[in-house]
């Protein structure tokens, strides 16, 4: 039971640590579009030394979803360090260990957990609005050929960013589901632990 | 170790790193405690018998003793169930 309960460990532990780190990449290439986008956008404006209403709104629009990829971006490393502290933990093939430090790795993440599916949530329906926006101008615009070319760059980039928000949030919905079921038994684990210690001595 | 861990797996961290004697800023500095809490945890453990006190090189260390060893069993018993029911986690 301890070698399949190990196993068991070491791929969950590897397919957290792995969805981890798509969400610091995804929120390091939601914050660099975003910069990208800002600097597009006040450049016309700074330009023409007045505000240009579209790219005023724009700038908006993108600083709102900046927010929201940088706090994506803070909530992922932080879990990543503390995660990297419970990997770090393991010293011999016990388990039971693990188990604990798991435990108590989600109970403290819990909250955290669920504002990072909302946050990756929200920007992803941003970048999704983005791409649908961008392939909107792609389809009316007639412009020329290199220009055409880095709007359907930056279009991929905003779907990619956007599958990537529904992706994320459903893989850590199940992290938290699974995790959650766990804690959830882990009160009646409690219950028997304390009527043995009552028992005791 | 850290995180937000129940009084029980307190117990049982301290209990099994005192398999090997330890000293009580050895039990708090690992277990991740501060010394009023690791107190009422290690007085707690005493009271069960669970520790013991010994001296060596005139230093008081703790130690685990035989009758914690059922708790330990039953713990790890325990979470080992608890984890193994739930369907795993994949990417």
């Amino acid at each position: 039971m301890e070698n399949e309960v190990n196993g068991r460990l070491t791929r969950e532990m590897r397919s957290f640590h792995a969805l981890t780190m798509v969400n610091i990449a995804g929120a390091g290439i939601a914050m660099s579009m975003g910069i990208a986008t800002l600097v597009n956008n006040l450049l016309p404006m700074f330009r023409e030394q007045t505000i240009l209403f579209l790219h005023a709104l724009n700038v908006v629009a993108v600083l709102a979803g900046s927010v929201f990829a940088l706090r994506w971006l803070i909530s992922s490393a932080e879990m990543l360090d503390g995660f990297q502290d419970v990997r770090e933990s393991r010293e011999d093939d016990d388990p039971t260990a693990l188990i604990v430090e798991n435990l108590a790795f989600y109970r403290e993440n819990r909250e955290e957990m669920r504002r990072l599916i909302l946050g990756s949530r929200a920007t992803g329906a941003f970048f999704l609005v983005s791409a649908a926006l961008q392939l909107k101008f792609l389809v009316s615009q007639t412009g020329s050929s290199l220009f055409s070319l880095m709007s359907v760059v930056g279009m991929a980039l905003c779907l990619a960013l956007g599958l990537a928000g529904v992706y994320i949030p459903s893989s850590l919905g199940r992290y938290t589901s699974t995790w959650e079921e766990r804690l959830s038994e882990s009160e009646e684990t409690e219950r028997r632990l304390g009527e043995l210690l009552e028992g005791g001595a | 170790m850290g995180g937000k861990r129940t009084q029980y797996e307190i117990y049982w961290e301290i209990l099994t790193y005192c398999r090997n004697p330890q000293s009580f800023t050895g039990i708090i500095h690992r277990c991740n405690l501060n010394s009023k809490i690791g107190q009422e945890h290690i007085t707690f453990l005493e009271s069960k018998g669970f520790l013991r006190r010994l001296e060596e090189g005139g230093q008081s260390l703790l130690k685990t003793t035989e009758a914690a060893q059922a708790y330990l069993g039953a713990f790890k018993e325990m979470y080992l169930e608890l984890y193994s029911r739930g369907p795993e986690f994949k990417l």
